[in-house]
């Protein structure tokens, strides 16, 4: 079958099975940027945007993103910039590899937790909202102090 | 996952003919189905027929197939109504972009001996009404034998009761190892074990052992406890033994009364 | 020592960071060619078997089938999969593929096609019979079993490892230091306990993956995920029979490695259907496959029988271990030396020391590399005896190590008689601050002996423990590295490098290396790694070699360099060498007269001075003729609950001597990371296999590793030492991190509940049994009594 969705704001049209992991159909349309790793939903790699809420790209099916908007970490550049400037000065990124899901899930995080009117950073909430997100890495602490640092920078 | 024909029905006559007449596979989040792999012949997409809500119906709160785990942990209905229950008992699901494609109807019609929500709904004593097919009790659905095609609607939860959860898990987003619910309505206690490794069920011994007491002492608690661990069958797989859940058992029901107990 | 640094010893944001953060295709299967076969694996639904036949045909027949091969098609040439230094300690006992399969998951056919889904229907019509073989399962009934798992004749070792495969024996040793026997029953107090620990799954976030392709001169070059390029190459080219010359392996980005990437899983597949079809072919493994058909940690049985006094003197210690292989021996040896060797110079004042045991086959996916390999397996039973002794003699713990643990200047008979296959070396520690790991620690973490644990409420108890640790820093006289730099037109340098950033972050602090011996900024140093054709030889990323081989080898070429520069302004000036002063950016002459620059250099070299044209260039290697170990001291805060036995760590305490921190924010990170692996193998990781050798915990929902959740505050300082071989005083950080939570852990359970755990991991059901089998009455041996009375 034919998608039609937007990825990243921009109209695309892929070609697909329809039960074929939409992690898989991102991969192949050389979104190269969604990360795969477990394929069970356990790891928060393929972690994507569609209709501004996160999901595990690998645990649902290609046809349900059809007439949805798909955002990936292109699609949100400068926000993943300025975030991944605070990951980067912790060396929290490690091998990166986790870094794109990670990212667009913490910022999905910020949405929610401003919506929210959180005032000072609320570290178990945080690594609770996270905990899906899974860095073989860093060992988790260096992800915390970046957000800490970046929390307080924008909301303090 | 390998569908050979999808079909996404835009109103519940047309995905119960689907389901309930000619048989195709009803998807609700679909996450389990991706895991498990297993190829579908004809599947139907449930996701445009409007039964993504939490809302109050009457003397209930209703609960679409559709809503998804952290509609559920984030609903403030819910919240008002029970407090911190949903996002403790399915908080530890996964992580979020999981509990965001997981639904309530999936996880019933799946009937995973794992699932957090069907310990909670059943402590609750919750009813499934099936579209064209009339209104049951959860525990008549889990007590009868799978089989049947049917398309849930939707899910009603009563607004009289407090419940609290209990889980144990060795890492914090692996599945339990045991979880527990435990409710208390003017009628009486109802109780509720799951990840056995069996789905959930009630204790209905240890219920009654509490009788109408609104919030019933230690030896209440820790005898209720006793009364599940010994009423109900436990097995073995990866995570733990028997006689481990059994003995766990006694301990979060024993908890889960006394957490009650404390909020009131 | 100098230690006003300007570009080492600060921590500078990773030179890849942003890229990778945003995602950018950098990884191995994000740079695979788009028209490339997909190669599939057919594996073995027995734990061993004898393939009696193989139908291709309907497969064959599918439409997009480009190639399938078995056993018969392949070079028949036994080889390891271990990258290891050459010759290599492991036996050569694999063939790419054969007509035996000894584990579920073992390969059995290569399936290559024009897309994912042809692949696997094309496995699923391949039809093998099997002679179904009884399998053998149990390591400790392995060795003299009626079952032997490689019967074949051609396999072979590369030197004397104690390679017995008749006997299911893989590797043994034994070594004796003094007189064992004697000081035993010379000892006040004797101890004999035993110790287990499980296999674990590495978890690399990015699956194995690899692509190959025939270039223009018809040499075969190889994507891969791998740690050991070098390696790699030398292994591909046995294993298929070809020139060494005739292959070509480049590393992209790696998605974490931790050992797991130590060895070839994938590149022998895609090579052979690149030569077969003459087109690229590209493999990236399922996370099912990671788990069911790559490695994992050994698992280990420590017997440790020991010997002390009332007064607090160790006085000998006696180890025999049985390392569990699996079906194929990579790294069965080395491991299990490190076991040793990596743990007992701890407390070199011994005056007796046996080690020995052998490692064995079993039906079982194989046992490899993994961060630690073998300390962190050490660790546990010898950091857990250490507490076991302290209780029997009513001795502090912290204060029984102390008065047995190694310091800055001395050393320990164990360096020298246990290598990794071979001897070790001699080494006089001249970096320790150990005692100062401990001291730091323990106040960081509250440590008061006489209240080790407490209850917190009823059923809730916390606790304390502690262990120490010692790694290594490359294999002395193994581990070879190697650098090159080059000025370019503008003024900066090319350092080309064959170490291997596994994500640590070795690519950037070894850029800051060469910019603080160069005095120029690290913007000006460019690194290309890693590339057989491109790049110096170095053994790759693995035994914490990186910051200290590779990084010495960098610090050589980047002094070198200055000179190379400096005789090339002289030349130029008609000046003597010893004349010209370089301060990273002018050139100075006789009493500081300004020369030259390094941008008008590099301009002038390579385009202006005519008949004195030529690139400046410098290359050198290191290899260690001791491999300094760094230390460390752990301390775990827990809290048991005795109605459930959940163990959550509270608090991990972590005081490391690495030498000087060429970046203390990665060193830092490195310590992080390596402690949670240990963690999670400390309380839940566990590799599970059913009856007939199916391995169950083959996904992450059924293998769970740490998530953020699952601990609590962890805090990691430096007890900064400078250790005079290493480069700026630097040594390894990559490993040590890993070793301490399992023993700290352990004892911190002890101290709570007066129950030693033999055994990881500690699962809430283990240690509710344990709970529950506790008798605290008078008739509990005494070293099993806890410190304080167990609450109730």
């Amino acid at each position: 079958m034919i998608l039609s969705c937007t990825v990243n704001k921009k109209p695309v049209r892929l070609e697909c099975e329809p039960g074929e992991a939409l992690a898989d159909v991102l991969r192949a349309a050389g979104y190269k940027e969604v990360k795969k790793a477990c394929g069970t939903g356990n790891c928060g790699l393929c972690t994507i945007l569609l209709d501004e809420v996160p999901v595990a790209s690998c645990s649902i099916f290609a046809a349900r993103a059809e007439g949805r908007a798909i955002t990936t970490i292109q699609g949100l550049k400068k926000e993943a910039e300025e975030l991944g400037a605070y990951i980067a000065a912790e060396g929290a990124e490690q091998c990166g590899y986790c870094s794109p899901g990670f990212v667009l899930t913490a910022l999905a995080m910020e949405r929610e937790f401003r919506a929210q009117g959180m005032g000072r950073f609320d570290e178990l909430a945080a690594r609770h909202y996270l905990a899906g997100n899974l860095c073989r890495c860093s060992g988790y602490q260096g992800h915390m102090r970046a957000l800490k640092k970046y929390w307080e920078a924008r909301n303090g | 996952m390998n569908i050979a024909t999808y079909r996404r029905p835009s109103n519940l006559d047309e995905a119960y003919d689907l389901v309930v007449k000619q048989g195709a596979y009803p998807l609700g989040g679909g996450a389990w189905s991706m895991s498990v792999g297993r190829p579908i012949a004809s599947a139907v997409d449930l996701c445009d027929l409007g039964l993504r809500y939490i809302r109050v119906e009457g003397k209930n709160i209703a609960v679409g197939a559709m809503a998804t785990a952290r509609d559920l942990e984030r609903s403030s209905l819910l919240a008002d109504v029970f407090g911190p229950l949903f996002p403790e008992a399915l908080g530890g699901i996964a992580g979020v972009q999981v509990r965001n494609i997981v639904t309530a109807g999936g996880s019933v019609a799946g009937r995973y001996g794992f699932s957090e929500l069907l310990v909670v709904l059943l402590a609750l004593d919750a009813s499934l009404v099936f579209y064209n097919d009339g209104t049951r009790p959860l525990s008549e659905y889990l007590g009868a034998p799978r089989g049947g095609a049917f398309l849930l609607e939707k899910i009603l939860l009563p607004l009289d009761k407090k419940a609290s959860y209990q889980g144990l898990r060795h890492a914090a987003t692996d599945f339990p190892v045991l979880s527990v619910c435990a409710c208390r309505a003017r009628a009486g206690w109802r109780i509720a074990v799951g990840a056995r490794p069996g789905v959930a069920a009630i204790c209905p011994g240890a219920g009654a052992s509490l009788g109408s007491t609104g919030s019933p002492g230690e030896q209440m608690a820790l005898e209720a406890g006793r009364i599940a661990a010994g009423e109900l069958s436990f097995g073995e797989d990866l995570r733990a033994g028997a006689e481990y859940r059994r003995s766990v058992c006694s301990v979060l029901v024993a908890r889960a009364i006394r957490r009650i107990s404390y909020d009131s | 020592m100098d230690k006003s640094y300007s570009v080492v010893h600060r921590s500078l944001a990773k030179i890849d960071a942003l890229g990778l953060i945003q995602g950018k295709p950098a990884y191995t299967d994000d740079l695979a060619p788009g028209d490339a076969l997909v190669v599939k694996l057919l594996r073995s639904p027995y734990a061993f078997a004898k393939i009696k036949s193989i139908d291709k045909s309907q497969a064959l027949a599918v439409g997009g089938v480009a190639c399938i091969l078995d056993w018969k098609d392949v070079p028949r040439i036994p080889y390891t999969r271990a990258g290891q230094g050459h010759p290599e300690p492991s036996p050569h006992d694999r063939f790419i593929l054969d007509n035996y399969v000894r584990y579920i998951g073992d390969e059995v056919a290569i399936v290559a096609a024009e897309d994912e889904a042809t692949a696997e229907k094309a496995i699923s019509l391949i039809k093998v019979e099997y002679e179904i073989l009884e399998p053998l399962l149990d390591f400790e009934k392995a060795i003299d079993n009626t079952v032997v798992v490689h019967p074949e004749s051609e396999i072979h070792d590369m030197f004397p490892i104690g390679f017995e495969p008749g006997r299911n024996i893989a590797a043994s040793y034994k070594m004796r230091i003094g007189d064992v026997e004697k000081e035993l029953s010379a000892s006040d107090v004797v101890l004999r306990r035993s110790f287990f620990t499980q296999a674990q799954a590495h978890v690399a976030m990015e699956p194995h993956a690899a692509f190959a392709s025939l270039d223009i001169h018809g040499r075969l070059v190889i994507v891969s995920s791998t740690q050991n390029p070098f390696h790699t190459r030398r292994l591909l080219a046995q294993s298929l029979g070809i020139p060494i010359r005739d292959l070509r392996v480049v590393k992209p980005r790696i998605g974490g490695g931790f050992g797991g990437k130590q060895h070839i899983h994938v590149e022998p597949f895609v090579a052979l259907v690149a030569l077969a079809t003459k087109r690229s072919a590209r493999i990236a493994l399922t996370r099912k496959e990671v788990f069911e058909s790559t490695f994992t940690r050994h698992r280990m049985r420590i017997d440790i029988e020991a010997g002390a006094n009332r007064n607090g003197v160790l006085n000998v210690m006696d180890v025999r271990v049985l390392s569990d292989t699996g079906a194929y021996g990579e790294h069965a040896l080395t491991v299990f030396m490190v076991a040793g060797s990596k743990t007992l110079p701890l407390y070199n004042k011994m005056k007796a020391v046996g080690y020995g045991g052998a490692v064995v086959y079993t039906n079982h996916l194989s046992a490899g590399a993994f961060r630690g390999y073998g300390a962190i397996q050490g660790n546990f039973a010898l950091e857990s005896m250490m507490d076991e002794i302290a209780h029997e003699i009513h001795m502090d713990p912290i204060e029984f190590r102390e008065r047995n643990m190694i310091r800055e200047g001395q050393t320990s008979e164990v360096f020298k008689i246990m290598g990794e296959g071979s001897e070790g070396v001699e080494m006089v520690i001249e970096s320790c601050k150990l005692d100062r790991c401990i001291a730091r620690g323990r106040e960081l973490i509250g440590w008061d002996s006489k209240r080790l644990s407490w209850e917190v409420s009823p059923g809730i108890v916390r606790a304390h423990g502690m262990a120490i640790a010692m790694q290594g820093s490359g294999i002395p006289l193994v581990d070879m590295g190697s650098a090159t730099l080059e000025l370019q037109d503008g003024g900066w340098f090319k350092l080309r490098v064959g170490a291997t950033d596994l994500g640590t972050g070795s690519d950037t602090i070894l850029a800051q290396i060469a910019a603080e011996a160069l005095g120029v900024g690290p913007e000006d140093i460019k690194v290309y790694a890693s590339d057989t054709d491109h790049s110096p030889f170095d053994v790759g990323a693995y035994a914490s070699s990186t910051t200290y081989v590779s990084g010495n080898a960098v610090l050589k070429t980047a002094l070198a360099m200055r000179k190379v520069l400096v005789e090339a302004v002289a030349e130029k000036y008609a000046l003597k060498p010893e004349c010209v002063e370089f301060d990273g950016k002018n050139f100075f002459g006789p009493e500081g007269a300004m020369l030259t620059n390094l941008v008008d250099l590099s301009f002038d070299t390579l385009y202006h001075d005519r008949a004195l044209m030529k690139t400046l260039s410098s290359t050198a290697s290191f290899t260690g003729g001791k491999a300094p170990p760094p230390y460390m001291a752990g301390f775990a805060e827990i809290e048991v609950d005795l109605g459930t036995g959940k163990v959550k760590l509270l608090r991990y305490v972590a005081v490391v001597d690495c030498g000087t921190t060429i970046n203390p924010n990665l060193a830092r990170i490195q310590v992080e990371g390596g402690l949670l692996q240990g963690i999670g193998m400390a309380l839940f990781e566990r590799v599970v296999f059913g009856d007939r050798g199916k391995l169950m915990t083959n996904s992450l929902s059924r293998y769970a590793i740490p998530s953020r959740e699952d601990v609590g505050e962890i805090i990691v300082e430096f007890a900064e030492s400078y250790e005079p071989s290493g480069p700026y005083g630097a040594k390894s950080v990559g490993e040590i991190g890993i070793d301490t939570p399992p023993a700290a852990i352990a004892n911190a359970i002890y101290n709570a509940i007066g129950v030693r755990l033999p055994q990881t991991p500690f699962t809430p059901d283990v240690v509710w049994k344990a709970i529950l089998e506790h008798d605290p009455g008078p008739t509990t041996p005494k070293n099993l009594r806890p410190q304080t009375q167990l609450p109730r």
